[in-house]
């Protein structure tokens, strides 16, 4: 019974007491309250904490049993970085064992007793900087193990902070990197040996390129005057199979030439204006020959909005052009060629775009990434070469602000991209730069025979004296009143002082006891003694270096040439430094003349002039007289043809057409020559076979006709 | 609101008042709960308001001069209870610029459900300070009676003159000391 229910029964008779006792009992009943709900809170609370507590413990054991079986070495410092600290807290087992320190031997301790006399310090003191700016650290460094032994780490450290964001820790994550870093080191040693290996090798490809290259022009050039000379049929073909093949081979030298100084980095374009109409003109005559020799179609599509001129490497992209289209006559058998070329986009063209397509061979798609690869050739495609051509064709073409692509189907064709850069902008500028004369006469190409520099006196100097009669005989054939020969670089000198003036000197470049650079140098000192004008000097050197025209330059030459000695190449390069009046005459003589590459109708010309003038030297009534005897003769052979197309005719119908075939091409008729080639071939063939033969080339023969009388008229 | 504020509260009201008066003040608010506070439950802050009316009334002492009193006694409770907020501060402005950044933080990590007002320093310097207050409960006075608690405590000369600037959804009053 409660207090208030013992009054209430009258035990307590007071009023007061009896409201005190009530106002007391109350109050504590209030206080009950207040307990118990203080204690509810509490159990909920604690209820609360333990959860919190328990997730805490298990996020700890979590974090706990991965440092402990992590893989990487993991180690805890205090922060103090002065006082001989910072000292090592804890460490895990992988610590363990990759420094082969125990947990207790280590503890209280610096990290710096890991460290050893190759330990680097620039790193060490890196390390220290960082941390002690609060940031993290993360680098390799070489530790020493317990038992000395050095191995390589992978650190990282973090630093540990406080609520207050003050570091009372750092954390450091270690890898033993020792065997990548020993493979690293190997890796690189063995790309040093390659590097060095390659670079030899290139040295050594260049090198004897040059090398190559000397012999190389004595070849072509003396074959070269065997074909001026007067050989009979069969004398004159061997020569121009010698001729040929020589070229053959110059051109693999210069495929590896061309390669290796791309690959040494010592390549550059010679970029100036050209007309790519010219230029493809110029490229396609021979290729057109080979492919109808194949029996192939040959087309060509020049796009109407071609610029006039673009500004690039006029020789490198021929080079490219010529080995597209030389690889799709090489690999296509039926149908043929087709060719275009057009501007990208066709206004204000930043690109001329060229395409070769074929309906040959074609590369199998497994093939077709590796094309542009070096020494790569396709199983199955033993045509020869070096497997450099189209490598040496993506590398021009990347110089050249290009790109080059391909696509192939199987047995159906191949059709290879490129595109150049057209650099319109370059040649706005050059246009303005250069409004004498010179720039135009650097397109002029001149032909064989022209008389162009009648009357001049030359001083050609060459040890070689197949070379110097070779320059000679050019010379003269282009008109020089005399040719002063010296074979050696003194002698050049003497006889520049002693039988002067020359008009021009063609100096060789290496010579024994005084080379070419000497003697150029000799020659411009004794000019400024005597206060004569510099004659332009000329240098012929087989080595196309960059670096060696440059010397030449700079001992006071005017130009250089390089080996083998090409006629026109001679002649545009003299005729940038002779007096202009000189020049003027040239162009005179040359725009005088009718000429087929001007003739703008067909991009092939029915017959090459240079062949046919190399005989006549230029006279245009020899060259009729020639023509005539040509026609007779090619009527004779027609007749003869018609007359044994039967079986028992066929050994005198491959005659007559062998005979035809050679004198079309002494003619310069290379397509006549060509479709003879043909007949002589298929000289056992039917009947019905060799009267479509003789159509095409009677066909062929009107239009050789037709073109002469058009140039003659 | 936190259980101590009542507690205290009532333990002042017991201590200058009697306990009867506490029976009373509880027995004219008819709680729920009658008035059975712990220090460490929450509870609604309009209880507050209506224990200190109905001591008003009981008194004839204004609210405000209860709460400003409250305030002033409950700094002096808090110097007691927790000491380790006194060990830095060694003068009233660095003690009541201490209020937003140290005390509050420590309440924060023990309640985090604690609504608390906000104490921003405005202006500082050698010889004034200027307190921004802000609280969606209406117990400026009882912060006034904080801040004189805290210079008595000091035991400094510092003139405590005050504007409101209450907004919607908030108390808010400027406190300017000034060391005499």
């Amino acid at each position: 019974m409660s207090i208030s229910g013992y009054i209430e029964q009258g035990f307590v008779g007071d009023e007061d007491v009896y409201l005190r006792i009530r106002r007391l009992e109350k109050r504590l009943e209030r206080e009950k309250k207040a307990r118990l709900a203080a204690e509810d809170i509490l159990e909920h609370k604690s209820r609360e904490i333990y959860a919190v507590n328990k997730q805490l413990h298990e996020n700890a054991r979590l974090l706990e049993e991965t440092v402990i079986n992590a893989k990487d070495g993991v180690m805890i410092t205090d922060a103090d970085l002065e006082n001989g600290g910072p000292h090592i807290i804890y460490v895990n087992d992988a610590f363990t064992k990759i420094t082969g320190y125990r947990s207790e031997e280590v503890i209280g301790k610096t990290p710096r007793i890991l460290q050893g006399a190759e330990t680097d310090s620039k790193t060490l003191e890196m390390m220290k900087e960082r941390l002690k700016e609060g940031r993290s650290f993360q680098g390799e460094l070489k530790n020493y193990s317990k038992n000395g032994r050095p191995y390589w780490l992978d650190i990282s450290i973090t630093p540990v902070r406080n609520e207050e964001g003050e570091i009372t820790h750092f954390t450091a994550i270690e890898r033993d990197i020792t065997v990548r870093k020993m493979y690293e080191s190997e890796l690189q040693q063995s790309k040093k040996r390659a590097d060095t290996a390659s670079l030899a090798k290139s040295d050594f490809l260049a090198t004897m390129s040059h090398e190559l290259r000397t012999p190389m022009n004595g070849i072509i050039g003396l074959s070269e005057l065997l074909l001026e000379a007067e050989l009979g049929g069969e004398g004159h073909e061997l020569a121009q199979t010698i001729n040929g093949s020589a070229q053959n081979l110059l051109e693999l030298i210069n495929d590896i030439l061309d390669f290796s100084k791309i690959e040494a980095n010592e390549f550059s374009l010679e970029m100036h204006a050209f007309d790519v109409k010219e230029l493809v003109k110029n490229s396609i005559g021979f290729l057109r020959h080979l492919a109808r020799e194949k029996g192939l179609d040959f087309r060509v599509e020049l796009d109407l909005d071609l610029p006039e001129q673009v500004f690039n490497d006029c020789l490198r992209i021929r080079q490219v052009l010529n080995n597209l289209v030389g690889n799709a006559i090489k690999f296509t058998d039926k149908g043929g060629i087709s060719i275009s070329i057009a501007p990208m986009p066709s206004k204000n063209p930043t690109h001329i775009q060229f395409t070769v397509s074929d309906t040959g061979i074609g590369i199998p798609d497994d093939k077709i990434g590796l094309i542009f690869n070096k020494f790569q050739t396709l199983e199955g495609r033993n045509f020869g070469g070096t497997g450099l051509g189209l490598a040496i064709s993506k590398q021009l073409v990347d110089m050249m602000d290009g790109e080059i692509g391909v696509q192939s189907r199987l047995g159906e064709g191949t059709t290879f991209c490129f595109s150049v850069g057209a650099h319109l902008d370059e040649l706005k500028n050059q246009e303005r730069a250069c409004l004498s004369s010179k720039g135009s006469l650097q397109d002029r190409r001149v032909e064989n025979n022209e008389q162009i520099f009648k009357g001049l006196r030359i001083l050609s100097a060459d040890d070689h004296p197949t070379n110097l009669m070779m320059m000679s005989k050019i010379l003269k054939k282009l008109g020089a009143a005399e040719v002063v020969e010296a074979s050696q670089g003194l002698e050049a000198v003497e006889q520049y002082k002693t039988n002067g003036p020359f008009d021009c000197v063609v100096m060789d470049y290496h010579m024994p006891k005084m080379d070419g650079l000497e003697a150029a140098r000799l020659i411009r000192i004794f000019e400024a003694a005597q206060g004569m004008e510099a004659v332009p000097i000329v240098a012929v050197t087989a080595d196309a270096m960059r670096e060696t025209q440059e010397k030449c330059l700079d001992a006071g030459m005017n130009d250089y040439l390089s080996k083998p000695i090409v006629r026109r190449r001679l002649v545009d390069v003299l005729l940038r430094h002779l007096p202009a009046d000189v020049a003027e005459d040239a162009v005179l003589t040359r725009a005088l003349e009718p000429a087929e590459a001007h003739d703008g109708q067909s991009l092939e010309a029915v017959i090459d002039l240079s062949h046919l003038r190399q005989f006549t030297d230029g006279d245009i009534e020899e060259e009729q007289a020639f023509f005539d005897i040509f026609l007779e003769q090619a009527v004779l052979g027609l007749e003869a043809l018609e007359d044994h197309m039967s079986e028992e005719g066929a050994e005198l119908w491959k005659k007559t057409a062998h005979k035809l075939k050679g004198a079309a091409a002494n003619l310069g008729a290379n397509t006549l020559s060509g479709l003879c080639f043909e007949a002589e071939r298929r000289y056992d063939e039917p009947e019905s076979d060799k009267k479509q033969l003789l159509a095409a080339i009677q066909a062929e023969l009107v239009q050789v006709d037709q073109f002469m009388k058009a140039l003659h008229a | 609101m936190k259980g101590i504020v009542f507690t205290e509260l009532l333990e002042m009201v017991e201590a200058r008042f009697g306990a009867d008066m506490v029976d009373d003040v509880l027995d004219d608010c008819s709680f729920v709960h009658d008035g059975a506070y712990t220090r460490i439950g929450t509870y609604d802050h309009h209880e507050l308001l209506t224990i200190v009316a109905a001591l008003a009334k009981r008194t004839s002492v204004s609210v405000r001069d209860l709460v400003y009193t409250y305030g002033h006694h409950l700094f002096e409770r808090f110097r007691v209870m927790m000491p380790h907020f006194f060990d830095q501060p060694q003068n009233a402005f660095e003690f009541l610029e201490s209020v937003h950044n140290v005390v509050h933080v420590e309440v924060k990590k023990l309640y985090s459900d604690a609504q608390l007002p906000s104490l921003k320093v405005r202006d500082r310097s050698h010889r004034t300070l200027v307190l921004e207050y802000g609280s969606s409960c209406p117990f400026a006075d009882f912060a006034h009676g904080l801040i004189c608690g805290c210079i008595d405590f000091f035991d400094e000369d510092i003139a405590v003159s005050y504007e409101d600037q209450n907004t919607p959804g908030c108390f808010g009053r400027v406190f300017r000391l000034e060391k005499v």
